[in-house]
């Protein structure tokens, strides 16, 4: 599984990223967890709300903070 | 099979409320004429949104417990406004953002941006408008949703109809607005902003200062993106989970506007607040939108300074720019917005707003007559 967490640095971006890293974690998922800031990747792929969550190629959300309990329901 | 039923029947439930509604308001009419229309529109906004009940039941409360004398002191007033003030904002942010947030997860920015890119022309200034009030919009993403508006071909025309009407008018403000000054204000309110927005939008395309937006805005091609469809359950957690970040981060907001709306309720006389901002006094406009527009509060905030000063008589149109001018400009979305968008461009935007509410202003202190 491939997690991208989109995000441009404001503390909403940096939560997502560490609620990822958590759930991932806590949970034995085996995922790689990348955190994209790059502007110009971000507006390519048509996001608008900060941060996005990409799963295997698919935005599931956007604009969210996700606690652990959502993230588990959007990463199976 | 099985979901067609579903919408259907959520179809059917919405519009038999809305028949049963007009059904209502047209015995309401037949029976009583125009006064009962007002009195169930009187009734909504007093009862159900003002909930003047509770202000009754909270001082009973008080009465019983410190004593009718001390109630009728100016302490005992304040105590009991502060409590029910902040009950009932409470109770109201919660209600609305939820139903709002509900809403608002139909129109997220990359649909906008799919849905703008069709129109063409003023009828583009006015979708732009509309769509503003229901997306819903954190200006930490002003600049992807910049970059996305540009590419998809939407001009700035449109892009700052949207960004004009986006803070300033919303669901909320408007079942707010109506609490405090009944649904003729807020609609009045509602029609007057969205043309601010579209008028605002126009200027700043048809004057050409809309071109100067920083160059890696307009250099990138954005894709259409398809964020999975959210279910209903999604839907519910989003409303809940933005209820929950709007109350943890305008309670603050909350408590000082209650304060500042029970000092001016209570200990501070009529006559200097008219002295300020009286409608007779041709300044008052200018100074309550100077003096807001400095100033950020969450709409939430500004609603028991709003009903505060409506109490002591200042015109409905001073009340609208002090409250227009908190909440539209906030030196976080300027900060935001000037990585976008180059100095003059953000100073005509700005200009462009504040001369807008001080319009405003005068327009609805010159309608007074028509609304109280």
């Amino acid at each position: 599984m491939k997690i991208i967490v989109y995000g441009t640095g404001c503390k909403k971006c940096k939560s997502l990223y560490e609620s990822v890293l958590k759930t991932v974690k806590n949970n034995a998922i085996n995922a790689e967890v990348v955190y994209e800031t790059n502007l110009r990747t971000i507006i390519e792929k048509g996001i608008m709300q900060m941060p996005a969550l990409e799963v295997d190629g698919q935005i599931k959300s956007a604009g969210r903070v996700l606690k652990e309990k959502d993230l588990l329901l959007l990463l199976s | 099979m099985k979901i067609n039923k579903l919408k259907h029947k959520n179809t059917i439930i919405l519009t038999v409320i809305f028949l049963l509604v007009a059904i209502g308001l047209a015995v309401a009419g037949i029976v009583g004429g125009w006064q009962a229309i007002k009195a169930v529109f009187g009734f909504i906004s007093d009862q159900l949104l003002g909930m003047k009940w509770l202000n009754s039941l909270i001082g009973a409360a008080f009465s019983s417990m410190l004593g009718q004398a001390f109630m009728d002191t100016v302490w005992g007033e304040a105590v009991q406004f502060f409590v029910y003030d902040t009950v009932k904002i409470i109770f109201l942010l919660c209600l609305l953002i939820f139903i709002i947030s509900y809403i608002q997860s139909y129109f997220p920015p990359e649909r906008t941006k799919k849905i703008l890119g069709k129109y063409k022309g003023i009828g583009a200034n006015a979708m732009g408008a509309l769509l503003g009030t229901v997306t819903p919009f954190c200006s930490c993403s002003s600049i992807p949703l910049f970059m996305g508006f540009t590419s998809a071909g939407i001009s700035s025309g449109v892009t700052f109809s949207f960004l004009i009407s986006s803070p300033l008018v919303d669901l909320g403000a408007f079942i707010l607005l109506a609490s405090v000054f009944g649904f003729p204000i807020a609609i009045a309110y509602v029609v007057v902003g969205l043309i601010l927005a579209m008028i605002g939008g126009t200027i700043i395309e048809k004057s050409g200062v809309g071109k100067h937006v920083r160059g890696f805005v307009t250099a990138g091609a954005a894709a259409d993106v398809n964020i999975a469809q959210m279910t209903r359950k999604d839907r519910l957690l989003y409303a809940k989970e933005r209820m929950l970040a709007t109350l943890k981060k305008v309670w603050p907001y909350i408590l000082i506007g209650v304060g500042i709306g029970a000092a001016i309720h209570n200990f501070i006389p009529e006559n200097w607040v008219q002295t300020v901002l009286g409608q007779d006094k041709w300044y008052s406009v200018f100074v309550a939108t100077f003096v807001g527009v400095p100033m950020y509060a969450d709409i939430f905030g500004t609603i028991p300074v709003a009903e505060a000063l409506f109490a002591k008589g200042v015109g409905v149109g001073t009340i609208l720019s002090f409250m227009m001018s908190v909440t539209a400009l906030s030196l976080p979305s300027m900060i935001m917005l000037s990585k976008a968008i180059k100095p003059k461009l953000l100073f005509s935007f700005i200009a462009i707003v504040v001369t807008g509410i001080i319009i405003i202003g005068f327009i609805f202190n010159a309608m007074n007559f028509l609304f109280i």
